[in-house]
């Protein structure tokens, strides 16, 4: 390869490299991706915090009795069904809310097809600044059948 | 700033960075090269013996790894191990992507770069010192930078939840926390997830707050020193003096080591040539360390 094209691709890689981790930074403020990941140089600065995912069985209100939900048990789901909710734990540690439970839910109906509606709580905790308190941060995804 | 000196600036960056053409640089090259493909090699060999059940390709590949190194000694074979390092750990990013450490990322860059550039060539030597300088400053810049963005230093936030949380973090804080602040923040248990809150983390104690902001300005500043030439050589003698006091707490030795090889790149000597038996003996010593021919010193990375 020509000097002068190496210098030329040398010289876009080290731009990328350069602005890659502002972007970053953003994507960590704005989706919650992981500052530990994907290269930002943002390591130490954050605690790794797991993301810790919680399943509830819902059944909608009615006429004679109001919601319910019923948390579901990590030892009543089928071995399958709780390595996917590990990995989809640790993917979701990296992405954020980038990556939705949508095909957790998917499988979990399709293992239990008397579930009518699903919950689906994903937490993470969270090290603010302005106040150094160490908190939880949960989102839940509801799915019905 | 006109169009004209904006268009220029990319050229005047690579200059200010670069150094004269000299004899010591072909031997740092080399050097470098084989400290990198030798670190690489260990550092897979370690992550091989900490795993219950390591997978079988991570045994494969710390062999091939150990074959590549063995070639890059000598000048006929080294572009083409440095190529096979660079596959083999595009391979490695592959697989356990996106659960990849940001130095897997550099390595794997440093690793392309040597091998894109003949070290036998001077314009090819010349790109490769640039390339890596700056590559070296915007890890060193951002790694400070970051830390004001997040502000989980100006008080000390985030080295407070180490002491809570890390037992090594813990073990050199209590000298310089004041003993109530440290009883405090040890208290907390921030590991129990069924504790929806814990804090706060931080402290007041002037040393504490000296340290944790003393890491940023430090990183941020010498980032700068080091693009200098005029700067350069204090920058490089600072920035390993606080990567050697970062690692002494942190205990990410290989990253540090790494670091460190960036560092003497800077320098207009061939210290890298120099400082490489002692590196060698280091990385002996932790491999001996991990399969527990010698007592083990707490090196978790």
């Amino acid at each position: 390869m020509k000097a002068l094209h190496k210098e030329r691709i040398a010289r876009w890689v080290l731009l990328a490299f350069a602005i890659w981790p502002l972007v970053h930074h953003v994507l960590v403020v704005r989706y919650e991706i992981s500052p530990w990941r994907l290269f930002g140089w943002s390591m130490y600065c954050h605690p790794r915090t797991p993301v810790g995912v919680q399943l509830y069985a819902v059944r909608a209100a009615s006429a004679e009795q109001p919601e319910r939900r019923r948390p579901i048990r990590m030892k009543e789901l089928p071995q399958s069904l709780g390595e996917q909710i590990d990995r989809f734990a640790k993917r979701r540690a990296v992405y954020g809310i980038l990556l939705r439970p949508d095909k957790m839910a998917q499988a979990v109906f399709a293992h239990w097809r008397r579930m009518k509606g699903l919950d689906i709580v994903v937490s993470r905790f969270h090290l603010k600044p302005s106040t150094g308190m160490y908190e939880r941060h949960s989102r839940t995804y509801t799915y019905w059948r | 700033m006109t169009l004209r000196s904006l268009a220029a600036l990319p050229d005047r960056l690579m200059e200010l960075i670069g150094e004269e053409a000299h004899p010591a640089q072909l031997p740092k090259l080399w050097a470098f090269r084989v400290f990198l493909l030798g670190h690489v090699a260990v550092r897979a060999w370690t992550v091989f013996m900490s795993w219950h059940t390591p997978p079988t390709w991570m045994l494969v590949q710390a062999i091939l790894f150990t074959a590549c190194f063995g070639l890059v000694l000598y000048p006929r074979t080294a572009r083409a191990s440095c190529a096979c390092v660079a596959l083999l750990l595009s391979v490695k990013v592959y697989l356990l992507f996106p659960d990849i450490a940001n130095h897997d990322f550099l390595e794997l860059l440093l690793v392309v770069a040597l091998t894109s550039c003949n070290i036998y060539d001077a314009d090819d030597r010349d790109l490769l010192l640039r390339m890596v300088r700056w590559m070296t400053v915007i890890v060193l810049f951002y790694s400070g930078f970051q830390k004001v963005l997040y502000g989980t230093y100006f008080r000390g936030q985030y080295l407070a939840f180490l002491v809570a949380s890390v037992e090594h973090f813990a073990g050199f804080f209590q000298h310089v926390l004041p003993p109530d602040e440290f009883a405090r923040l040890a208290s907390y248990d921030a590991n129990d997830p069924s504790v929806a809150v814990t804090g706060p983390y931080m402290s007041s104690s002037p040393l504490f707050l000296i340290i944790a902001n003393g890491s940023w300005i430090t990183e941020v500043t010498l980032s700068f020193l080091l693009v200098f030439p005029r700067t350069r050589r204090f920058a490089v003698i600072a920035a390993a003096c606080f990567v050697v006091s970062i690692e002494l707490v942190a205990r990410e030795v290989f990253f540090g080591a790494l670091f460190m090889n960036l560092l003497l790149l800077f320098l207009h000597r061939d210290w890298n040539r120099r400082l490489l038996p002692v590196f060698a003996v280091f990385y002996g010593y932790l491999v001996l360390m991990k399969l527990g021919w010698i007592p083990a010193w707490q090196f978790p990375n």
